[in-house]
C-alpha cells in the first residue's frame, strides 16, 4: 500500500533551471496556478457583472468582500483600509489553495512547510517594517507589555522578543500541520475501507464525515491565517 | 516526510507561490475589488436616489393633498354660501309673495265691506220708505189723524237707526 505521505510528493512537469537554481514547474506550482485561475476567474467572473441585484456567484464574492471588510474593521479599524487587497488576496488564495486540496488526485500546496513559511515569514518582516516606520525606535517599547515593574523587565522583554520571533513559526506550522494532518489522516482511513472488505463500509462512513469536517478546517485555517495577520498588522500600527 | 526532505523543491515552490501570489495580488486589487466596491458604490446610490425620490415624490403628494383639501374647502364654502343665498331669496320671495297676499285679501276684505255697507245702507233705504207707509197707516188706524210726513219720517229713521246699527 502507498504510504499516506506520498501525496505531499513534489514530482517535476516541466523542469526548469535559472542559474544553477531548480524552478521545475512541478504538481505544486500547477496547484498555485489552478488556485489563481479558479480564485481570480471566479471572482473576477463574479465582479464584472456587477448587477444591482447580485445573482448567486455576485453574492458569494460581494459576501466574502464584506467578510474581510469586516474583519479588517474588527480588528485594524478603518486604517486598515488600505491593506484589505493584500489581506483579501492571502485570504482568497490560502481559502483556494486549502479547498482545491480537497478534490481527489489533487496537491494541496499549503501542506509544505516551506510554501507557509514563505508567506509567514514576508509577512512577519513586512509587519516589522511597517511598526518601525510607523512608530521609529517606539516600536521596541511594543516589546514591554505595559504596566509591567522594572524589576520584571529582564525577564519580560527576551519572553516578549522570543514570542514575537516566533510569529512567522506559528503561524507557518498552523496552516501546514492542519492541512497535513487531515489529509494523512483522510488517506489512513481510506486505506481501511479496502483493507476491511464488507466492514469498510465503516471507516468509508468516517471518510466522508472527516471529508466535511476536512472542508470547514480549510475555511477555517484560511480564516485564521488571515485574522492573524490582521492582528500582527494591528500591533504594528497600535502597538499593545 | 517529502515536505523536509525535498529540500531541493524549496526554491521552486518559492518561487511559483511567488509568481502566482503576485498575479492573484495584481488582479484582485486592480480589476475584481475595484469591481465589486464600484458595485457596492452604485447600489448605494441608487438606493440613496430611490429614497431621496420617494421622498420627494411623498411631499408632492402631500402638496397636492394639501392643495384639494384646500380646493374642497374652498367649494364648501361657496356651497354654503350659495345655499344661503337661495334660503334667504326664497325666503324674501315668500315674504314679498305673502304681503302682496295680504294685501289683495285686505283690499278684498275692505271692498266686500263697502259692498255689505252700501247693501245694508240700501236695504235701510228702501226699508224707510216701507216702514214709514206701514206707521202712518198703523197711525190713521189707531189714532185716525194723519200724521205729518216729517216727524213719521225722523221717527222712523231715528228706530232704524236704533235697530240697525
Amino acid at each position: 500500500m502507498a504510504s499516506p505521505l506520498e501525496q505531499f510528493e513534489i514530482k517535476p512537469i516541466v523542469p526548469i533551471e535559472i542559474g544553477g537554481l531548480d524552478v521545475s514547474f512541478t504538481n505544486s506550482s500547477l496547484w498555485m496556478v489552478l488556485a489563481v485561475v479558479v480564485a481570480g476567474g471566479t471572482l473576477t467572473l463574479a465582479a464584472s457583472r456587477g448587477a444591482m441585484v447580485p445573482g448567486r456567484l455576485q453574492s458569494v464574492a460581494e459576501l466574502f468582500y464584506e467578510f474581510i471588510a469586516g474583519l479588517i474593521k474588527e480588528t485594524i479599524g478603518t486604517q486598515g483600509r488600505k491593506y484589505f487587497p493584500i489581506i483579501f488576496t492571502i485570504f482568497a488564495f490560502v481559502l483556494t489553495g486549502n479547498l482545491l486540496g480537497m478534490v481527489p488526485y489533487s496537491f494541496t500546496f499549503t501542506s509544505h512547510i516551506i510554501v507557509t513559511f514563505a508567506m509567514a515569514i514576508v509577512i512577519f518582516l513586512a509587519v516589522t517594517v511597517l511598526g518601525f516606520a510607523k512608530h521609529g525606535m517606539h516600536f521596541f517599547s511594543f516589546f514591554v507589555p505595559p504596566g509591567t515593574p522594572l524589576i520584571m523587565y529582564p525577564l519580560m522583554i527576551p519572553i516578549e522578543v522570543l514570542s514575537y520571533l516566533s510569529r512567522p513559526i506559528s503561524l507557518a506550522v498552523r496552516l501546514f500541520a492542519n492541512m497535513m494532518a487531515g489529509h494523512i489522516l483522510l488517506k489512513v482511513i481510506a486505506g481501511f475501507v479496502a483493507a476491511m472488505g464488507v466492514f469498510g463500509i465503516l471507516p468509508l462512513a468516517l471518510v466522508v464525515a472527516l471529508t466535511g469536517l476536512e472542508i470547514i478546517i480549510a475555511f477555517l485555517q484560511a480564516y485564521v491565517f488571515t485574522i492573524l495577520t490582521c492582528l500582527y498588522i494591528n500591533d504594528a500600527l497600535h502597538l499593545h | 516526510m517529502p515536505q523536509l526532505e525535498q529540500v531541493g523543491t524549496f526554491p521552486s515552490q518559492v518561487v511559483w507561490l511567488v509568481i502566482t501570489f503576485v498575479v492573484l495580488y495584481l488582479l484582485l486589487w486592480r480589476v475584481v475589488l475595484p469591481r465589486i466596491s464600484a458595485t457596492f458604490e452604485n447600489r448605494q446610490g441608487r438606493v440613496d436616489n430611490d429614497i431621496a425620490r420617494a421622498e420627494e415624490l411623498a411631499a408632492e403628494a402631500e402638496g397636492v393633498l394639501a392643495a384639494y383639501e384646500e380646493e374642497l374647502a374652498k367649494a364648501r364654502t361657496a356651497a354654503q354660501e350659495e345655499l344661503h343665498k337661495a334660503a334667504e331669496e326664497a325666503i324674501a320671495e315668500s315674504e314679498k309673495r305673502n304681503a302682496a297676499l295680504t294685501d289683495t285679501l285686505a283690499a278684498n276684505a275692505d271692498a266686500a265691506h263697502e259692498r255689505i255697507e252700501t247693501a245694508r245702507k240700501d236695504a235701510v233705504a228702501n226699508i224707510s220708505g216701507m216702514v214709514e207707509d206701514i206707521a202712518k197707516q198703523a197711525v190713521e188706524r189707531l189714532v185716525d189723524t194723519t200724521p205729518d210726513q216729517g216727524t213719521v219720517s225722523s221717527a222712523v229713521n231715528t228706530a232704524l237707526e236704533e235697530r240697525t246699527r
